[in-house]
């Protein structure tokens, strides 16, 4: 849940259209709701590497299966794990 | 009568293959490949239109000859013009490209040159020779990179040379992005040439409008006042008359059309300036030396004796549906300029998931909020959504 909290910090950042992180809902589409278009994608992602000091492999990264915030969290909690 | 076609995206076309890209997400968009219907609305009765694909006919104007490139392939639509229905007649293309010079030969600028003139590192290069605020500074190493935006203390807009829609600037805030921009351009191993500039207090965003002739001469058309959400162009209009003066900055622009004369270009110009909270104006932050959506808009103007605006939809589409809806979402509310209402300008492949359509707002210059919340209202009546940008309508 921390996850999620911080990644719609970063989006609402992003977004800078008066709406805050916590009207931000975990399950709506960034693209169709919110409207996200590439340029606030890519700014999105690279707040993301800084915010959970992670690196993201952009030319392979798969966006269709990362459009809402909690998708989106799950993935990072996933980068963020310690390598087992 | 003028031939006309082009390809929006010009700046892939320029961009030499060697240089290091920004961070960026997804290829290609096939939106743009039918953006040059867009180019219907310079037309005058009897031009010919040529496009990529073909236009609804509820878009078309009967009074315009319209024929699509059948089956056209990779690479820009010029490289699919017969030579036929070029020759001899006047030719007004969106943007000259390397396959626009194949095209029409010595009548045009050479497409070197066109691709030079419009980088920003020739821009930039320009505004210090010329003395003008405004000026960044363009880095050849991902060791310049972060020391220019560490200079800047993180208040700085990256820009590629050539930066196509989406992949063309970013804004580094922090060590942090800084550190993953670096990361992505030292691992292409390709070289670096971006612009840092520092990100300055804007208040307006406006552009010139001008066409220069081959002996050097110009004529300057007019001004555009741009909508922007972030760095994204929503529309533009003619600003009102307090916002800058047009003469004074027509005058201002005599450095760079003779710049852009001695390095062999001619044709349409746009620059686009800015200006700060304390009413200074940083009059050229990026130069296009082809035809744009601010002439767009100069062009739709002629036709009306109301305020012409161009703006754009970002829609949902749902499976089955398209432009048909989107036309029908406007009836009683559709104008071509003789009474204050609303022109589609494209959408023809307009398909889910979603697209962007381009309207042309035909209004008295205070009532434009009312036609846009009158526009967002027609399509939500028509079952079809918005993208993020109910906000901006307001």
């Amino acid at each position: 849940m921390e996850i999620e909290n911080r990644v719609k910090a970063v989006l609402a950042k992003v977004l800078d259209n008066g709406m805050t992180a916590a009207e931000i809902g975990s399950g709506a589409d960034l693209v169709e709701e919110y409207g996200l278009d590439s340029l606030q994608t890519i700014t999105f992602l690279l707040a993301i590497e800084d915010e959970f000091d992670l690196e993201l492999d952009y030319p392979n990264l798969q966006l269709d299966d990362l459009r809402s915030v909690r998708q989106f969290s799950t993935f990072v909690e996933r980068l963020a794990a310690p390598v087992q | 009568m003028t031939v006309r076609f082009g390809t929006f995206d010009a700046e892939t076309w320029w961009r030499p293959d060697d240089l290091a890209e920004l961070p960026s997400v997804g290829g290609h968009d096939p939106a743009v490949d039918s953006m040059d219907e867009l180019l219907l609305g310079f037309c005058a009765p009897n031009d010919l239109l040529i496009t990529r694909y073909p236009i609804h006919p509820d878009l078309l104007d009967p009074r315009i000859r319209h024929i699509s490139v059948d089956d056209p392939g990779p690479g820009p639509i010029e490289r699919y013009i017969s030579p036929e229905l070029v020759r001899d007649e006047p030719v007004a293309p969106y943007a000259i490209l390397p396959d626009t010079s194949r095209l029409l030969g010595a009548s045009v600028p050479p497409s070197e040159v066109v691709a030079l003139v419009n980088s920003k590192t020739w821009s930039n290069e320009l505004v210090i020779e010329l003395g003008l605020p405004g000026a960044g500074r363009v880095v050849r190493s991902t060791d310049e990179l972060v020391e220019a935006v560490t200079a800047l203390d993180f208040r700085a807009l990256v820009k590629d040379p050539y930066g196509v829609s989406g992949r063309a600037l970013l804004e580094i805030t922090t060590p942090g992005v800084l550190r993953a921009v670096e990361r992505v351009l030292r691992k292409s191993n390709l070289r670096v040439e971006l612009l840092v500039q520092e990100k300055l207090p804007k208040q307006h965003d406006f552009s010139g409008h001008l066409h220069l002739r081959q002996d050097g001469t110009a004529e300057f058309l007019g001004l555009q006042q741009m909508t922007n959400k972030g760095f994204r162009h929503l529309g533009s209009h003619r600003p009102p008359p307090a916002l800058v003066d047009e003469g004074w900055y027509a005058d201002s622009l005599a450095g760079v059309t003779d710049a852009l004369t001695k390095a062999g270009y001619w044709g349409p110009v746009g620059v686009d300036a800015m200006i700060l909270p304390d009413g200074t104006v940083v009059p050229v932050l990026e130069i296009n030396a082809r035809q744009s959506l601010g002439l767009l808009t100069l062009h739709l103007e002629q036709r009306t004796d109301l305020t012409a605006h161009l703006w754009q939809l970002e829609l949902n589409i749902a499976p089955g549906k398209g432009i048909t809806d989107v036309l029908t979402a406007f009836d009683g509310l559709l104008s071509t300029g003789d009474r204050p209402g609303v022109q589609v300008l494209n959408g023809s492949t307009l398909a889910a998931p979603g697209g962007r359509v381009y309207l042309a707002i035909f209004c008295r210059p205070d009532d434009l909020g009312q036609w846009q919340r009158h526009s967002v209202a027609a399509v939500g009546s028509a079952g079809l959504t918005l993208r993020g940008m109910t906000t901006d309508a307001a």
